[in-house]
C-alpha cells in the first residue's frame, strides 16, 4: 500500500466552484464532452445509460412562488483524497489514486466492467459503457487524440483532464523544469466557463488561487460527513444550497452555521 | 516374450520422451516465433547510415526526430521534412529516384509516407519523450536500437494475434516501464503512462 | 525399438514438457490477453502536431473569439475562447463550443448544391445551381417586377447583412427581411429618443444598481460580455457593490441569481417601469441635473408639428401611481416605492429592457418606458449607463447604382408593411408571412433564405410555412438540412464557419465599438461555396448597374475594402495576446498590419469610444433626448396614419411618449385558462442551427424525457386540474397543440405555464429531430401597437390530461 498524503502535503490538484457565479449555462459540460471524447447517445435523457463526466445538476429551493430559487451544481469527479471509494473496491486495480497529484485514474483496457466502483462512489461520478462508442456521423474526425476513446464494458470518470497535466509537464520539460505553472494546467471546463466560476489549481500551493478560496467560510464539499475528503470545493452564499450538499436535516442548520463561523 | 519386450523398452523408452521434448522445444523456440510474426518491409529503402551524423547528409538525430515547441515529440518526421532536401533529386541511386518520384506524388495528394513504426504504442498508452530525454537525460539508445550505421531498414515483424510490432510487445511491456520507474524512484501511478 | 503405447505416452509427455519449456503457452496467453484489448472498431484519433488558429463563432451573432485546435493543421479538434477578445475574454457558450461538431457532422451538412425535382432532391453542379438562381433572378427582373423577390437574413450585424441588403436594393426589391430581434426595437429607440444610429450599449460593468425588465441576462441576453459583467459583480470582494434586480414573471436563472427577484404579472414590465418613474418624479429623486437643457418633453412644450403637450412628468404623475401600477403588475406599492428609491439613490443606476435572449423584439412603448426611466436617473450617455455606440469606422459603402428597374421596384411598398403601415420598423417577418399566406396568389415569386431557419423559428412558424408553400421558388443558402432547406427548391450550401470568411460589428449591448473578423481555418469538406462569393458572382452575371455596384472580386476583397476604413481612422486596438491587460494597448501601424493582425487575432475594438467617454449629442428634431418623441408624430404624419385609428390604446400626446400598452393576448380565457410563456434557456439554442448533440448532455430531467418535452406549471394549478408530477398532458392553443409532460415547479407564476423554446425539430439528425414540441407552432403572435413588431411572450393555452 502506497503512502497516502492528506490534503496538506505535496501537490493536490483540486477545484473551487463558486455556485453564485455558476449560471448553469452548460459550457463546462460541453467543453468536457468535446475534450474527453465522451460518447453521445441519441437519447441522452436516459440518465442510466448516458455518460457525463461533468454533470450539471439543476435544483430549486422548493419554496412557494415567488420565493422560489433555482440553483445549479456542476459535478466533476470529486477526486476523493481519503478512502477513495472507487479505488478501495476495484478488484482489478483498474482505478488508482496518484499520490503525487491526488488524481484518481482509470485504465479502460484494464477494467473488467464489474461496476463495483460505480456502486461504491457516493457522488455518482462513475459511468459504465453499456454500448460501443458512438458519435454523430462524421464527428469522429474531431476526437481528441490525447484521450483514448473507451470501449463497451468499461467504466470511466472525470480525470481533471489529466492529459493536460501531461502536456503541461512536457512543456515545462522543454525548459528543463518539473514545475507546472498554475495557468499551464487547467481542465477544459475551467477554461470554458464564461463567468470563471470554476477555479483550479494545487490546493496545497499557497500561490494558487484555490488555496485561499478553499479556506473561505462559505466553502464546503459534497457529503462531507462521509470523510472521503473530496478535492472539489464549492462556495455559495445561499444557505439552502449549502444544506443540500450534506443532506442537512432541519435541526442542523444552526449548528453548521456556527461551525462555519468558527472556521472563519 | 512379453517380459523380454518390456526389458528392451525399459532401456530405450526415454528416447521417445527426448524426441517429444526436442521436437516441441524446436517448434516452440524456432518455428513458433517465425509463425507468430509476419514480416513487413518499409515502403522505402531508408538508410540511417546515409542520413545520420556519419553519413553523407550528416544530420543529427534530433534534426528529424525532433521535439515540437510544446514539448511533444514528433517521432518519425512528416513528409514535409523529407521534402526539405528531396524536393530535388539527390544522387543517382535507383532507390532515391523511386523515393523522389513517389514523394512528390504523395506531397501533391497531401499524403504521408506509410512508415511502419517499430515502437508504436497502443491507443491507451501515453509516453513522454520529453520526460525521458530532457528530464531523465536518457540516451535514445537506452530504448531504441542504435541505427547510426544501419544501411537498410530492419524488417518489421508484426504479431499475427495482437497486430503490434514485435519490438513493442517483446521489449516495451508495461512491466519493463514499471521496473525502470521503480528502480529510479519515478512515479509509477497509472496515469503517468496511460491515457 | 518400436513405438508402443508406453513409448507414445512418453513421446507426448516429452512434447508437453518441451512445450512448457518453450515460449508457446506463455507467449500465446500473453498475446491473447493483448488481443482482447484491441477494439478495432473504436476510433483511434490520429495524433500529430498541435496548432491553434483564431476565428469567430457565428452562431449567436455576438462575435466571440474562438481558438481552433488543429492536429497537423488539418483536423479541427476542439474550440476554446480567445482570452484577449474583449467580448468573451476566453469564456464560451455551449453552442459556440459545438462549432466543430457542426462542421464535421455528415448527417446534417448539405454536401453539394441540390435541386428539388420530381418529389426528391438531386445533387447538381455549382454551374447548374448558380445558372438556375441567376436565370430565375433575370427572368423576374426582365418582367419588371424585381420586388417579387424576397429575402430572409438571419445573420448578425456585419458585412454579410449589409451585402445582402445592398444586393436586394440594387436588384430592385424592398423585401429584405431579417429575423426579428430586440436590436430592431433598440434601433427604433435610438432613432426616436436618442437621434442616433449605431447600436445601443449598456455599460454593465460600471453600473452599480441594475434593474432588468425581464432580460435573460444569464440565459444569453446581449453578448457573452454580459456574463463577464456578472462575473465581476459576484467576484469575492465585490459582493454587495452591485445590485441586480430581476423583474420577471417566472423564476428563471437570472431571477434566482439576482440579488432580488420582483415577481410581476406577465407583460406588465412597461407599467412597472413607469411606476418606478412615478415615485422618482413624485419624490423628486431623479438625477435630472444630468439632463438639464438636454431633455425634451419631460415638462410641457410644443412639438415639431406645433402641437402643444404637457409632457412625460404629468403623464406619469397622473397615470402611474403605485396603486394603479400594483393592480397591473401585482407588486405591492411599498415594494415599488422602496425599489424606486434604492434605484434613484444608487451611484450608477441602469435599467435594461427586453425579454429572454433578445430574440423576441420588445414592445416599442415598453422599451421607451425603460429608456425614459434611465433618462430620469441620469443614466443616459454616462459611464455605467446606457447610450448609442458608434458603428466601427469601416469604409462606408459607395452609393449603389440603381437602374430604372431597381428604382421602380423599390418604390413598391414592402409586403410586410414596414416603413408604410408601420413607419418605425424596418422588417416584419410575421406580417410578411401573414400577407403571403392569406393572398390568393403569392406576391412573391422567389424567396431566398440565408443563415436562418424561419420554417422552424419564425415568430409564427406555421404562418411562415403556409406562406412558404405558396412561393413558387424557395432558395436556401444553408449549410445544414434544416426545416427551411428541406422544403426549398434550390439549395446552394454555404461553407461552414471554419471554411469561410466571417465578420461582425458591435454586438447587442457592448458599450464600445467592436469589429470581429475570422479567416478560413480549414479547406472545404464538401462541394460547398461561400454565399458571399455566390452573391458577388450573381451580381456580375446580372450585369448593368448591379454589377457596377459590386466591384469586388471576392468577399475577401470586400472585407479588405471595409477594414481599410478602420486603418484610415487610426483608432482603436487589436486583440493581440496580452492586450486586454495592458493600460495602453498597442494600435496598428498600417492597413496591411491591421489586416494581418485582425485575421490572426480576430477582434478590433475602440475602448476610447466607450459610453460616457465621448460627448455625444442627440440628433433628434429637438436636439435633445426626447421623452416626447417628435419622431413618432412626424413618422405618423408622413405615413398618413391617424394616431386615433392606430391600434394604440391611448390618444393625444401619450402616443408620442412612453406609456403602458395592456397586453392583448388572443383567445378566450374561459377556454384557454392558462398563459404559456416560452422560456429561453442558456443550454438550449435556436438559430441557424438547433442545440448540438453535445448539448443534449446538459439537459435536466425537467426539460426533456425521451422525446417528450416537459412543461412547468405551478403546483397550485396542477392541483386544480388534478395533475401530478410527470403526467402526460395535451397542451393546446388557438394555433396548435402538442403532447408534453408536466413538471410541478413553484417558480412558475400561478396561471402560467412555462415551455422551453428550441425543440420540435423535423430537420437535422436523430440527436435533435422529433424531440419535444416547437413553441413557435403554438404561439399566437401579437403585433406591437406602434411598431408592428411581433410579440409572443404569452399565449393562451389549456391542458388536458392524456
Amino acid at each position: 500500500m502506497e503512502k497516502r498524503h492528506g490534503i496538506g502535503e505535496g501537490v493536490k490538484y483540486g477545484m473551487v466552484i463558486d455556485l453564485d457565479k455558476c449560471i448553469g449555462c452548460g459550457a463546462c459540460v460541453t467543453a468536457c464532452v468535446a475534450e474527453n471524447n465522451n460518447t453521445i447517445l441519441e437519447d441522452e435523457t436516459n440518465k442510466l445509460k448516458s455518460i457525463t463526466w461533468l454533470r450539471l445538476y439543476k435544483f430549486d429551493n422548493k419554496k412557494p412562488y415567488p420565493e422560489t430559487e433555482i440553483g445549479y451544481l456542476p459535478r466533476p469527479c470529486m477526486q476523493c483524497d481519503s478512502h477513495t471509494p472507487c479505488v478501495s473496491v476495484c478488484p482489478a486495480t483498474a482505478t488508482d489514486y496518484d499520490p503525487d497529484t491526488g488524481i484518481v485514474s482509470q485504465i479502460y483496457t484494464r477494467c473488467i466492467g464489474c461496476r463495483y466502483c460505480v456502486a461504491a462512489c457516493p457522488y455518482h461520478v462513475r459511468y459504465f459503457n453499456w454500448f460501443d462508442a458512438v458519435w454523430p456521423e462524421g464527428t469522429e474526425a474531431c476526437l481528441n487524440p490525447d484521450v483514448s476513446p473507451r470501449m463497451r464494458g468499461c467504466v470511466e470518470q472525470c480525470t481533471f483532464c489529466h492529459h493536460r497535466l501531461m502536456a503541461a509537464k512536457n512543456k515545462a520539460a522543454m525548459n528543463g523544469s518539473r514545475e507546472v505553472a498554475e495557468m499551464d494546467y487547467q481542465p477544459a471546463c475551467v477554461e470554458a466557463c464564461p463567468t470563471r466560476a470554476i477555479v483550479f489549481g494545487d490546493l496545497n500551493n499557497s500561490k494558487h488561487r484555490v488555496y485561499e478560496l478553499k479556506q473561505s467560510p462559505r466553502a464546503f464539499r459534497l457529503l462531507e460527513r462521509l470523510g472521503t475528503q473530496p478535492k472539489v470545493y464549492y462556495t455559495t452564499t445561499h444557505e439552502w444550497i449549502r444544506g443540500m450538499s450534506d443532506n442537512w436535516i432541519d435541526k442542523e442548520k444552526g449548528k453548521e452555521k456556527e461551525k462555519a463561523k468558527a472556521h472563519s | 516374450m512379453a517380459k523380454q519386450r518390456l526389458v528392451t523398452n525399459r532401456g530405450t523408452g526415454w528416447l521417445f520422451f527426448v524426441a517429444g521434448l526436442v521436437l516441441m522445444l524446436f517448434v516452440g523456440w524456432f518455428l513458433f516465433p517465425k509463425a507468430l510474426y509476419s514480416t513487413k518491409t518499409q515502403p522505402f529503402e531508408f538508410s540511417h547510415a546515409t542520413h545520420g551524423p556519419q553519413g553523407a547528409a550528416g544530420n543529427e538525430c534530433t534534426d528529424c526526430h525532433a521535439f515540437r515547441d510544446d514539448g511533444s515529440y514528433q517521432g518519425i518526421p512528416p513528409l514535409s521534412k523529407c521534402m526539405e532536401c528531396h524536393e530535388e533529386l539527390i544522387g543517382e541511386s535507383e532507390a532515391e529516384r523511386e523515393f523522389h518520384e513517389k514523394a512528390l506524388e504523395m506531397a501533391e495528394n497531401d499524403e504521408q509516407v506509410p512508415w511502419l513504426i517499430y515502437s508504436r504504442q497502443p491507443v491507451c498508452v501515453y509516453f513522454s519523450h520529453a520526460a525521458h530525454v530532457k528530464m531523465a537525460e536518457l540516451e535514445c539508445t537506452s530504448c531504441h536500437p542504435d541505427v547510426t550505421n544501419q544501411k537498410a531498414p530492419l524488417p518489421y515483424f508484426q504479431n499475427r494475434i495482437t497486430g503490434y510490432s514485435k519490438d513493442v510487445w517483446d521489449r516495451m511491456k508495461m512491466s519493463d516501464c514499471g521496473d525502470c520507474h521503480e528502480k529510479h524512484g519515478a512515479n509509477n501511478a497509472c496515469f503517468v503512462c496511460h491515457k | 525399438m518400436k513405438l508402443d503405447r508406453r513409448g507414445f505416452v512418453k513421446f507426448l509427455v516429452g512434447g508437453v514438457v518441451g512445450t512448457m519449456l518453450s515460449p508457446i503457452p506463455w507467449k500465446l496467453t500473453d498475446d491473447i490477453a493483448i488481443w482482447t484489448q484491441n477494439w478495432p472498431w473504436v476510433p483511434n484519433p490520429p495524433n500529430g502536431a498541435n496548432s491553434f488558429k483564431n476565428t469567430i463563432s457565428p452562431f449567436r451573432g455576438d462575435g466571440i473569439g474562438v481558438s481552433v485546435r488543429l492536429i497537423d493543421q488539418k483536423r479541427a479538434v476542439t474550440l476554446s475562447g480567445v482570452p484577449d477578445n474583449p467580448i468573451n475574454q476566453g469564456g464560451m457558450s455551449c453552442i459556440d463550443l459545438s462549432g466543430v461538431q457542426y462542421h464535421y457532422n455528415q448527417a446534417v451538412r448539405v454536401k453539394s448544391p441540390m435541386v428539388f425535382r420530381d418529389g426528391a432532391f438531386h445533387a447538381i453542379s455549382w454551374e447548374e445551381a448558380t445558372g438556375l438562381f441567376i436565370g430565375k433572378l433575370k427572368e423576374i427582373r426582365d418582367q419588371g417586377t424585381p420586388e417579387k423577390v424576397a429575402l430572409v437574413d438571419g445573420s448578425g450585424p456585419g458585412t454579410m447583412k449589409d451585402l445582402l441588403g445592398r444586393f436586394m436594393a440594387c436588384y430592385g426589391s424592398p423585401n429584405y427581411m431579417s429575423m426579428p430581434n430586440a436590436s430592431d426595437t433598440e434601433a427604433q429607440i435610438l432613432k426616436l429618443m436618442y437621434g442616433a444610429g449605431g447600436t445601443m450599449g449598456y455599460d454593465l460593468e460600471n453600473a452599480d444598481f441594475i434593474i432588468s425588465f425581464g432580460c435573460g441576462l444569464l440565459e444569453g441576453w446581449g453578448s457573452q460580455r454580459t456574463l463577464l459583467a456578472y462575473k465581476d459583480w459576484r467576484q469575492e470582494g465585490n459582493r454587495g457593490k452591485t445590485t441586480l434586480i430581476q423583474v420577471a414573471a417566472n423564476a428563471s436563472t437570472t431571477s434566482s441569481k439576482a440579488d432580488q427577484w420582483v415577481a410581476i404579472a406577465p407583460g406588465a414590465e412597461g407599467a412597472f417601469a413607469l411606476g418606478l418613474a412615478h415615485v422618482i418624479l413624485k419624490e423628486n429623486l431623479g438625477n435630472l441635473g444630468a439632463l438639464t437643457g438636454r431633455a425634451f418633453g419631460l415638462g410641457s412644450g410644443v412639438d415639431s408639428q406645433a402641437m402643444s403637450f404637457s409632457g412625460f412628468r404629468d403623464l406619469v404623475l397622473e397615470e402611474y401611481g403605485p396603486d394603479k401600477v400594483t393592480q397591473v403588475t401585482g407588486v405591492s406599492p411599498e415594494k415599488i416605492q422602496d425599489l424606486a428609491r434604492r434605484f434613484a439613490k444608487a451611484k450608477s443606476p441602469l435599467a435594461l429592457p427586453g425579454r429572454g435572449k433578445g430574440t423576441m423584439p420588445g414592445g416599442l412603448y415598453e422599451f421607451m418606458a425603460v429608456h425614459s426611466l434611465n433618462a430620469l436617473v441620469g443614466a443616459v450617455n454616462r459611464s455605467g449607463g446606457v447610450g448609442p455606440v458608434m458603428s466601427p469606422p469601416l469604409t462606408s459603402w459607395p452609393e449603389p447604382a440603381l437602374d430604372s428597374v431597381a428604382e421602380k421596384g423599390l418604390r413598391n411598398a414592402r409586403i410586410d408593411g414596414a416603413g408604410s403601415r408601420y413607419p418605425f420598423s424596418s422588417s416584419l417577418l410575421h406580417q410578411f408571412a401573414d400577407v403571403v399566406a392569406e393572398a390568393p396568389k403569392s406576391p412573391v415569386e422567389m424567396l431566398v433564405v440565408y443563415k436562418s431557419n424561419p420554417a422552424h423559428n419564425a415568430p409564427s412558424s406555421k404562418e411562415f410555412n403556409r406562406a412558404r408553400s405558396k412561393v413558387p421558388f424557395v432558395v436556401s443558402f444553408s449549410s445544414f438540412w434544416d426545416e427551411t432547406t428541406k422544403n426549398a427548391n434550390l439549395v446552394m450550401p454555404n461553407h461552414s464557419f471554419l471554411e469561410r470568411w466571417e465578420d461582425g460589428t458591435t454586438p447587442a449591448g457592448v458599450p464600445f465599438p467592436t469589429y470581429v473578423l475570422g479567416a478560413p481555418v480549414l479547406p472545404p469538406l464538401f462541394d460547398t461555396r461561400p454565399t458571399a462569393d455566390v452573391i458577388l458572382e450573381t451580381t456580375k452575371a446580372l450585369g448593368g448597374s448591379i454589377a457596377t455596384s459590386f466591384p469586388w472580386k471576392s468577399y475577401e476583397d470586400l472585407l479588405k475594402f471595409r477594414v481599410a476604413g478602420i486603418a484610415a481612422s487610426q483608432q482603436g486596438v487589436v486583440s493581440v495576446p496580452g492586450s486586454l491587460a495592458e493600460q495602453q494597448p498597442r494600435g496598428f501601424s498600417s492597413a496591411g498590419d491591421l489586416w494581418s493582425s485582425l485575421t490572426e487575432n480576430g477582434c478590433w475594438y475602440d475602448p476610447s469610444q466607450r459610453i460616457g467617454k465621448t460627448a455625444t449629442g442627440f440628433n433628434t428634431p429637438s436636439g435633445k433626448f426626447e421623452f416626447y418623441c417628435n419622431g413618432i408624430s412626424e413618422g405618423l404624419r408622413q405615413a398618413g396614419l391617424d394616431p386615433k385609428r392606430l391600434n394604440v390604446s391611448v390618444q393625444g400626446e401619450a402616443v408620442c411618449m412612453a406609456h403602458f400598452e395592456p397586453a392583448e393576448v388572443e383567445g378566450d380565457p374561459q377556454r384557454y385558462p392558462l398563459l404559456m410563456a416560452p422560456e429561453e434557456l442558456a443550454y438550449v439554442f435556436e438559430g441557424e442551427v438547433p442545440s448540438s448533440p453535445y448539448m443534449t448532455k446538459i439537459w435536466p430531467d425537467t426539460l426533456l424525457k425521451g422525446n417528450t418535452l416537459v412543461i412547468h406549471i405551478n403546483p397550485e394549478d396542477a392541483h386544480n386540474q388534478h395533475l401530478y408530477e410527470g403526467d402526460p398532458v395535451m397542451i393546446e392553443s388557438l394555433k396548435g397543440s402538442a403532447e408534453v409532460r408536466v413538471h410541478l415547479f413553484n417558480g412558475v407564476r400561478p396561471g402560467t405555464v412555462s415551455m422551453a423554446e428550441g425543440f420540435g425539430h423535423t430537420g437535422f439528425d436523430g440527436y435533435i429531430r422529433d424531440k419535444g414540441a416547437n413553441t413557435r407552432d403554438m404561439t399566437t403572435v401579437a403585433s406591437d401597437a406602434l411598431s408592428g413588431m411581433p410579440l409572443w411572450w404569452g399565449t393562451r393555452v389549456k391542458l388536458t390530461k392524456v
